[in-house]
């Protein structure tokens, strides 16, 4: 069994928001070790945009893609359908039928997937090089000849409303849907990414039908390749497996969105014994100028390590939470400092006390020098330590991309990150660290007394 | 299994333990596989290096043969609670002063305890490795417990299991699960502990247990990464050499487990259960307990059974309506005995005896008649695929060799395992099927939710383990 990891990974949904963040950290400080990666912008004869690293000391190819449009594209009322969209790619395409497809993808061993995200809808190849020929094959049939028969729409509804289900009473869950939802009442942003279940029993082959035509298009296209191809071979692959989509995607415009505050912790109540709880304040854009300040006080803050403020406050000298960690969050539609923890049930009060108590000497008084430091030198030099699987660094440089930089970001993260001062953090935190605009979502029945 | 988005706890009962299935690639890449070598220290401590120049960065890890089934009688949990302290102070060593040191390096580090092994792993940047070999070597072997921090992490150990087990009726089900399957042998505890013993850990529990089992020469220390055999003796001889060898560091005595007679059941009926699961475990063997290609026939079996949509259980359950998702894995890693996996989320609608008739319908079929060429061939080709996948992830790489080798594995040994498995023929599966998923070798659990919301009755104290 493998459990008691030391330092807790956080939940599935959680994870991948830090998944996210660790993106953000960066290179190496003063000496950098020579990143082996080379990232080379390439354009396809139809167009197709990419980012491809070569890498043939492993036979395998990675690809990761994105079109942008995702969840926040749902109609009102059928919140679920991108979800359900992507699902139903890989149920038939084609001249193959859903077993035959799934038949001809277990044999390859490859893996295929497509999943719909808050803002995009991603997905991902990964395969031997050897096979990729065939693989690359399935991948152009499920985006570009999908079937959605009605009986296989039928059964990925059912299985959509069990999923439901299933994370109905999930704490991690349940918080962090009602912090979209309290932070973004009113827009699209904040409404839950698999839907609810009245939302996903009402979803029709028609509507899947008309959301499908939308968002597979060219120019909302990003992908990443990464392995054991060139620079021709994977041109041609672009071509091949994209080239048939339409030129334009139709999508509707959500624009940016900026989380709304709460005068008090908003509590969905579950007789637990454990409370759960989400919180979060409006963070700076990527391509602000002091975002990297920002990433060296996250760090500080709540990178989860025991030398983070929020670990070292709540868990080594109080023993009151496993883990209590926060990730900075961006995406195309806005930026966010998002964290959680559970506690016991009457702890609540003590750890958002710790919590509000921590913030509000960062904002305050800044980080100490010796702290500054060591989170500069830490996330200049760890960056590399993301870059070690062809899938990782395909999805690490996939967000990269959708986060608005360049292929010169491996070069010039580290640069950034250097340049910060302390009164550069001083003064972000005294500027991000609003207290009274702290969104705060609980499960459970918390107690706030003494 | 489809790609849904099952509950993460649904995935941890899934992959945990999970075995490190091998295949060569038929084409005989050499850049496929590592070129791993491997010495031992005048202490007796294994070393094995991993060569992986891709990125200077390095995975350093320590593997204790000491796990949670070593926890003596009536202290489970005391394994999992010396893996925290190891991360308080040692006679060189302030608290928290490790924690600092691999930030400043820019370094990551966890730890992990299982049932059989502990192992603690750093991943910096090359130029890093002498300083967190010396901070390993270090604790191993002068870790020096103060009772304020031993009483405060203590706590934390306990929102631990409050937080990953208590507050989730699937790990619940499952550790019930385990506690039946196992009669007498000490998988039966979890990692974790049983909370009332939790409560209960004292330092000098851990004191103990530290004494008996953290020395070189009970230990294999893993570096993967961008260095070479050479680059890594003399460091290993300049920290980890100096410290003394224990001749106390004993073999593990542990109860045997005797022969199952009997099928078994456990229910869980949970509020907090969102939806109905049912969950199966068969007691097997393992890599390291198996007779030649039997733990390589489960490993395919397994993949047969559930793996993914081309799956027997898939095809039969799902494509009736039986099942909304369907899972397998075979947990092979196991020092004395291994466990194979079959989880069914049941549509809504079917009672659960007709989905639990419908699986038992599914392995009475495989026991009888086998599986077909067809199948063997696809999961051949889905394991070997899987196996390049493992080999580009450094990380893998060195959990591969670091438990295998700690589990008492020859580095021959756990690289011929592709081979053996592409040898694996009809009758072997057959035989294996026939042999290990036979009822009194099993445990059913069922997870129903309380058809009235929000009281929550099961808890692991209205459950108590048999002791």
């Amino acid at each position: 069994m493998l459990s008691g990891v030391h330092r807790p990974g956080s939940s599935r949904q959680f994870r991948g928001l830090v998944g996210l963040a660790c993106v953000l950290m960066a290179l190496v400080a003063g000496m950098p070790p020579a990143l082996a990666l080379t990232v080379e912008p390439i354009v396809s004869a139809k167009g197709i945009k990419a980012w491809l690293v070569e890498e043939h000391s492993v036979p395998l190819i990675a690809m990761k893609f994105a079109f942008v449009g995702g969840a926040a594209q749902d109609p009102r009322g059928k919140e679920g359908l991108a979800g359900m969209v992507a699902d139903m790619l890989t149920e038939g395409a084609g001249d193959l039928s859903a077993a035959a497809f799934k038949q001809q993808l277990s044999q390859l061993g490859a893996r295929l997937s497509v999943s719909g995200g808050r803002d995009a809808i991603y997905g991902g190849l990964e395969t031997l090089s050897k096979r990729f020929a065939p693989s690359a094959e399935l991948l152009r049939l499920a985006l570009t000849a999908p079937h959605f028969d009605a009986e296989a729409i039928d059964r990925v509804r059912a299985q959509s409303l069990t999923n439901l289900a299933l994370a109905a009473n999930e704490a991690t869950t349940l918080a962090l849907n009602r912090w979209y939802a309290e932070a973004f009442a009113g827009s699209a942003y904040g409404r839950p990414i698999n839907g609810t279940p009245e939302s996903v029993a009402s979803l029709t082959r028609d509507d899947v039908k008309s959301q499908y035509a939308r968002p597979f298009a060219k120019d909302v296209l990003k992908v990443v390749i990464v392995g054991d191809i060139d620079r021709r071979a994977a041109a041609e692959a672009l071509d091949s497996i994209f080239g048939g989509l339409p030129e334009t995607a139709q999508l509707t415009d959500v624009g940016s969105v900026e989380p709304r505050p709460l005068p008090a912790p908003v509590v969905i109540d579950k007789d637990f014994p454990l409370a759960t709880a989400i919180f979060g304040l409006a963070s700076l854009r990527g391509d602000h100028p002091d975002f990297p300040a920002l990433q060296v006080l996250n760090h500080i803050i709540g990178s989860g390590g025991f030398d983070s403020r929020l670990m070292e406050e709540v868990r080594v000298k109080r023993g009151l939470a496993y883990s209590i960690k926060t990730s900075l969050i961006r995406d195309s539609m806005t930026s966010l400092v998002l964290g959680g923890f559970s506690t016991k049930n009457e702890n609540m009060g003590a750890v958002l006390g710790v919590l509000r108590d921590v913030l509000a000497g960062m904002a305050r008084d800044g980080p100490t020098p010796s702290q500054f430091e060591n989170a500069k030198r830490y996330l200049m030099g760890s960056f590399l330590l993301d870059f070690d699987t062809s899938a990782k660094v395909a999805s690490s440089l996939l967000r990269l991309w959708l986060d608005g930089e360049g292929t010169d970001y491996l070069l010039t993260r580290n640069q950034k990150i250097d340049r910060v001062t302390l009164s550069d953090a001083k003064r972000v935190a005294g500027e991000v660290l609003e207290i009274d605009r702290l969104i705060v979502t609980i499960v459970g029945r918390p107690k706030f007394g003494p | 299994m489809r790609n849904v988005s099952l509950s993460r706890w649904i995935q941890t009962v899934l992959v945990a333990f999970t075995a490190s299935a091998s295949f060569l690639l038929p084409d005989g890449r050499a850049t496929a596989e590592p070129r791993v070598s491997e010495f031992r220290l005048a202490n007796g401590m294994q070393v094995v290096v991993i060569p992986d120049h891709r990125v200077p960065v390095v995975t350093h890890m320590v593997w204790y043969r000491a796990g949670a089934a070593d926890d003596p009688h009536g202290t489970s949990g005391i394994a999992h609670f010396l893996e925290h302290l190891m991360f308080k102070s040692t006679r060189r060593m302030q608290s928290g002063e490790f924690a600092r040191i691999i930030t400043r390096l820019g370094g990551r580090d966890n730890a992990v305890t299982e049932h059989d092994t502990t192992s603690y792993f750093e991943r910096v940047a090359k130029e890093h490795l002498r300083a967190v070999m010396e901070l390993e070597a270090d604790r191993m072997v002068n870790l020096r417990l103060v009772e304020q921090e031993v009483r405060t992490e203590r706590d934390v150990i306990q929102e631990e299991r409050r937080s990953s087990v208590d507050a989730d009726p699937v790990s619940l089900l499952s550790e019930q699960m385990l506690a039946v399957l196992y009669r007498s042998h000490p998988y039966r505890h979890p990692v974790l502990g049983w909370a009332d013993e939790m409560a209960k850990l004292t330092r000098q529990d851990a004191t103990t247990f530290y004494k008996r089992f953290y020395a070189p020469n009970n230990a294999v220390l893993i570096v993967a990464g961008d260095v070479t055999p050479e680059e890594v003796r003399p460091l290993a001889e300049a920290t980890y050499g100096r410290n003394k060898p224990n001749s106390a560091a004993s073999r593990r005595a542990r109860a045997q487990e005797p022969e199952p007679i009997t099928a078994r059941r456990v229910h869980l009926q949970d509020a907090r259960a969102g939806a109905p699961v049912l969950l199966r475990y068969y007691y097997v063997p393992s890599y390291p307990s198996a007779r030649p290609g039997e733990a390589e026939s489960l490993q395919l079996l397994a993949q047969i059974l559930g793996a993914d949509d081309t799956s027997r259980l898939y095809r039969r359950l799902v494509a009736d309506k039986l099942a909304s998702a369907t899972g397998s894995n075979y947990l092979g890693n196991g020092l004395d005995s291994g466990r194979l996996v079959l989880l069914v989320i049941p549509a809504a609608g079917p009672p659960l005896e007709k989905v639990e008739a419908a699986l038992d319908a599914v392995i009475a079929d495989v026991r009888e008649n086998g599986v077909t060429q067809e199948e063997l061939d696809s999961a051949k080709s889905a394991l070997e695929a899987r196996r390049v996948f493992e080999s580009d992830d450094q990380t893998s790489l060195a959990r591969r060799y670091g438990e295998g080798v700690a589990l008492g594995r020859s580095i021959a040994d756990i690289d011929a395992v592709p081979g053996r498995i592409q040898a694996i023929g009809l009758d072997d599966i057959r035989r294996a099927a026939n042999g290990f998923l036979s009822p009194e070798r099993s445990v059913t659990g069922t997870l129903t939710p309380l058809p009235a919301p929000a009281t929550v009755t099961a808890s692991p104290a209205a459950l108590p383990p048999k002791r």
